[in-house]
């Protein structure tokens, strides 16, 4: 596509338009916290982030986004693999299934969760419900659609000759598989992942619902954003709040400078 | 090494791609499938590659029976149409891929990728990736990314299928140079008939799955044993005769039989007359194994030669290819009254 410059009335109209949307949408939110945040100083923000609370929610956060970010990748891929590679009765049934999450409220997932693993549920037994597992499960669920949907249009665009191609060049099919259509999918993937990972560490309905939001317990960070809110625990939720922010900040530039390096390196 | 194929075929659902087909190849030599699209040509280069499933008959090379065995094990080169190379790594890494999966030291690894790229004239091309290379240039990348495992047998699936027509004439070459240069056994796939002239030793000829015809590119065009083998490889004029004694008669007219027909004596059989084996001559002159005379309905420019259809005077059309010298020295032009001779026949048994 090529880039015009910007001549025309209309299109000095549209980027007026566009930059005033984006700035109400993006960027005023985001300076009226900060600005809130560090009205009392820097030193209450520290305070608050070190307090044990906080830091347990934060903790709990960071393993419950990696672990999800980790089992989403392999699944995701497995899942994005055995769709577009197989055929099998029920294989556009389970495709139009994985985006249920996307159109879930995350609020029902974690009601799901209690309903099926609570004392009354089908599998009491696991005694999940109202753990950090039941958090785990909740967020796996709802991010699970971004590696798979990321990864199956590469994979089906991928053609078959690549593969065959390593094939009678003598390379097993472990071996294609981590040589060839690995490479061929990475973007992908890290694609998928930042946003498993983006969406994991934002989660706040499905975990709250699914793990009681016990404070030290399964709080996590968004949890321990509403509670500070509800005490008015000004300073605590605008710090977390910011902390947070700044990671998916952080984790959306690092995407932007993988994007960059990877198409640098494909050129 | 030579390819022997048993009495291989191939079944998708409820059609027979491939039938019962039986080929032998000799060492050193390539040959090439030459058929329409959709007639299994492809279908069995794959399974020779084992890219396919033989579901019945085997397959042998250099006498060993590679039937069931996986492509990795079947020692081949294969070549795609799409050249599909590894579009992450480098043309010499490309080539390396089949060195790397059998752990070939560094220093050797190395020579023989420099090697291979000077064989395909790109020694500065190395460190390109595919998308930095002319489809030509990658389809050489390709050629030796297969040859660097040094492979028993070489296969091309339409190798030259995506190129401009100028690339194509000089990739065959090269590649026609290569093979003969590593002496290496290779079988192409191809539907378009002059790439098979130019390349083969010898051709197959597959249709619906079965091999009609196997011979030298001469043996197909002058003497074809099947209708389907002389209307594809190049033009034909078909006339309906009788074989006799030592004639031929088409109508009434009596030509020679040629050598080697006595077999059909007293049958109907079809006469094949190549368009530029048609003498065409302003009326009143003598030609050799006249045919009759006709006006000329049609001429067109066909580049080297001028397409004249003849029209007789029992009605039959006749094709033939006149040179641009003869059409201006005998002024042969639309509605020319002209008599027509033959130079060359060929007879098939009548196919009704």
């Amino acid at each position: 596509m090529a880039e015009k410059r910007a001549t025309h009335w209309t299109a000095v109209l549209l980027i007026v338009l566009v930059v005033a949307y984006a700035g109400i949408l993006l960027i005023a939110p985001i300076t009226a916290i900060v600005q809130q945040a560090f009205v009392d100083g820097f030193q209450p923000m520290l305070d608050s982030i070190t307090a044990p609370d906080a830091q347990e929610a934060l903790r709990l956060t960071a393993i419950i986004a990696l672990a999800t970010a980790a089992i989403n990748t392999v699944m995701g891929i497995l899942v994005a693999w055995v769709l577009v590679r197989y055929r099998f009765p029920g294989r556009r049934f389970i495709d139009g299934l994985v985006d249920l999450p996307f159109v879930m409220s995350p609020v029902i997932v974690g009601y799901v969760v209690i309903v099926l693993f609570g004392r009354e549920g089908w599998f009491a037994g696991l005694s999940i419900a109202f753990t950090p597992r039941a958090m785990l499960l909740v967020t796996v669920f709802v991010s699970l659609p971004f590696v798979v949907r990321e990864v199956m249009p590469v994979l089906r665009a991928m053609p078959p000759e690549q593969e065959e191609a390593a094939y009678t060049l003598g390379a097993s099919r472990l071996l294609t598989f981590r040589r060839i259509i690995l490479p061929t999918i990475r973007p992908a993937v890290i694609y998928g992942l930042v946003l498993t990972l983006a969406r994991a560490l934002g989660e706040f309905g499905a975990a709250a619902v699914a793990g009681g939001g016990v404070q030290g317990y399964t709080e996590n960070a968004t949890i321990y954003i509403f509670r500070s809110i509800h005490d008015r625990n000004d300073t605590g939720a605008y710090s977390m709040a910011i902390l947070l922010g700044v990671i998916s900040v952080v984790v959306l530039l690092s995407m932007n400078i993988l994007k960059q390096v990877q198409s640098r390196r494909s050129q | 090494m030579s390819i022997v194929l048993e009495r291989v075929t191939k079944i998708y659902g409820t059609e027979q791609v491939v039938r019962d087909l039986s080929l032998t190849i000799e060492p050193g030599e390539l040959f090439v499938l030459l058929g329409a699209s959709g007639s299994g040509k492809s279908t069995l280069l794959r399974m020779i590659a084992g890219l396919a499933a033989t579901d019945r008959g085997r397959i042998y090379l250099n006498e060993r029976d590679v039937t069931h065995l996986p492509p990795q094990k079947r020692g081949v080169g294969f070549v795609f149409q799409n050249y599909s190379l590894f579009q992450h790594l480098t043309a010499a890494q490309n080539i390396a891929f089949g060195l790397d999966v059998k752990r070939t030291p560094r220093r050797e690894k190395k020579q023989r990728v420099q090697e291979l790229l000077e064989l395909i004239d790109l020694p500065e091309h190395g460190n390109r990736r595919p998308a930095q290379l002319s489809g030509g240039q990658q389809q050489r990348v390709a050629l030796a990314r297969a040859l660097a495992p040094k492979p028993d047998v070489l296969l091309l699936d339409e190798p030259f299928g995506a190129l401009d027509v100028n690339i194509r004439t000089q990739l065959r070459r090269k590649l026609r140079q290569i093979q003969q240069q590593l002496g290496i056994t290779a079988i192409l796939v191809t539907h378009d008939q002059e790439e098979a002239f130019e390349l083969a030793d010898r051709i197959g000829v597959i249709e619906q799955g079965e091999l009609l015809e196997v011979g030298t590119p001469v043996q197909l065009y002058r003497h074809p044993k099947e209708a389907f083998t002389a209307n594809f490889i190049g033009q034909a004029n078909w006339l309906s005769a009788q074989r006799n004694g030592r004639c031929v008669y088409v109508d009434h007219v009596q030509l020679p039989a040629p050598e080697n027909t006595d077999h059909l004596s007293g049958h109907d059989v079809d006469l094949l007359i190549r368009p530029e084996s048609v003498v065409v001559l302003p009326a009143g002159y003598d030609v050799l194994n006249p045919l009759g005379q006709g006006i000329v309905e049609q001429i067109e420019f066909a580049g080297t030669h001028e397409r004249v259809t003849v029209r007789l005077e029992n009605g039959t059309r006749i094709q033939a290819m006149v040179s641009l010298v003869d059409i201006h020295e005998y002024n042969i032009q639309h509605q020319s009254r002209v008599t027509v001779g033959v130079r060359d026949y060929h007879l098939l048994p009548c196919r009704a």
